[in-house]
């Protein structure tokens, strides 16, 4: 458990860091892949999804899949508008 | 079916999923400003950028860093109560509470600065300026005011887990409450970790 506290708490003084540094028109991506990482790391240790039987992790990936396809899909309108 | 060698409390696996199911409804939720978040930046992202320059980087991370040992914390106290540690579970679950204030003060204080300078949903000051920017402090508003709110009532529900833990309710054998607010919390910090870049760190 303190050794996750020690990374959670490292990757988000990392994050913090890391933005400070002007990047090009792929900052959001950058930020939303890190922010990824960050959230996964809470979902397996914090809330134990390690732990969990396969059929929840696949209700989660079905969640977070559909999450996914609505801004996706509704990217598609957006960008051709 | 039932989880075998541990003596949970009744249908221990069905008031997890029941938890998580609660949570993927509360994912969408917020999925929804998201998206509209991610439209409005899209189509607007000079105003964005400009707009996010003026928030306060270091309440932010200080923010994100209370949520982040907040959760730990929280997680110390399941932990410890697993190990029939009561007391001491309490400590950790109100450590987590003082966090989570000390978070909701910060975001007193950041809400006031800019209500302080007109800049709140429908202020004159703010229709002056540029529709995306007004589009800005209005997701700003909603997106960090319902994750306040959320953060509020996890507040709530750990004190009165603190309240059940002393009082003995919560054992080493029945925990699944504390474990279905560890959930939330969890959640609710997950949240955080994505609307902090996506406010804060424009570049």
């Amino acid at each position: 458990m303190f050794v996750w506290g020690a990374l959670v708490l490292l990757l988000g003084a990392t994050v913090a860091v890391a933005h400070l540094h002007l990047l090009a028109k792929y900052s959001v991506l950058a930020a939303l892949f890190i922010a990824s990482i960050k959230a996964g790391l809470v979902v397996t240790f914090f809330m134990h999804l390690v732990h969990e039987e396969a059929r929840l992790k696949l209700m989660l990936l079905l969640a977070v899949s559909i999450f996914t396809l609505i801004i996706a899909v509704t990217f598609i309108d957006i960008w051709y508008r | 079916m039932i989880a075998t060698g541990t003596a949970h409390s009744i249908d221990y696996r069905g008031k997890k999923l029941g938890m998580w199911l609660f949570l993927f409804t509360e994912l969408l939720f917020f999925a929804a400003l998201f998206l509209l978040y991610a439209v409005f930046r899209y189509q607007y992202p000079q105003d964005f950028h400009n707009a996010a320059g003026h928030e306060n980087i270091v309440l932010g991370t200080v923010n994100t860093l209370l949520l982040l040992t907040s959760s730990l914390t929280l997680a110390l106290s399941i932990t410890t109560i697993k190990e029939a540690k009561n007391r001491l579970s309490a400590f950790w679950q109100g450590a987590t509470i003082i966090q989570g204030c000390i978070f909701l003060v910060d975001k007193y204080f950041e809400w006031a600065a800019k209500i302080s300078l007109g800049l709140y949903p429908g202020s004159p000051i703010l229709l002056e300026r540029n529709h995306g920017e007004i589009l800005y402090y209005g997701l700003y508003y909603v997106m960090t005011g319902i994750h306040g709110l959320h953060v509020f009532l996890g507040i709530a529900v750990i004190a009165y887990m603190v309240k059940l833990t002393l009082r003995g309710n919560i054992t080493d054998q029945d925990f699944i409450k504390l474990e279905n607010t560890g959930l939330y919390w969890h959640f609710v910090d997950i949240i955080w970790i994505y609307l902090f870049p996506l406010f804060y760190l424009i570049t």
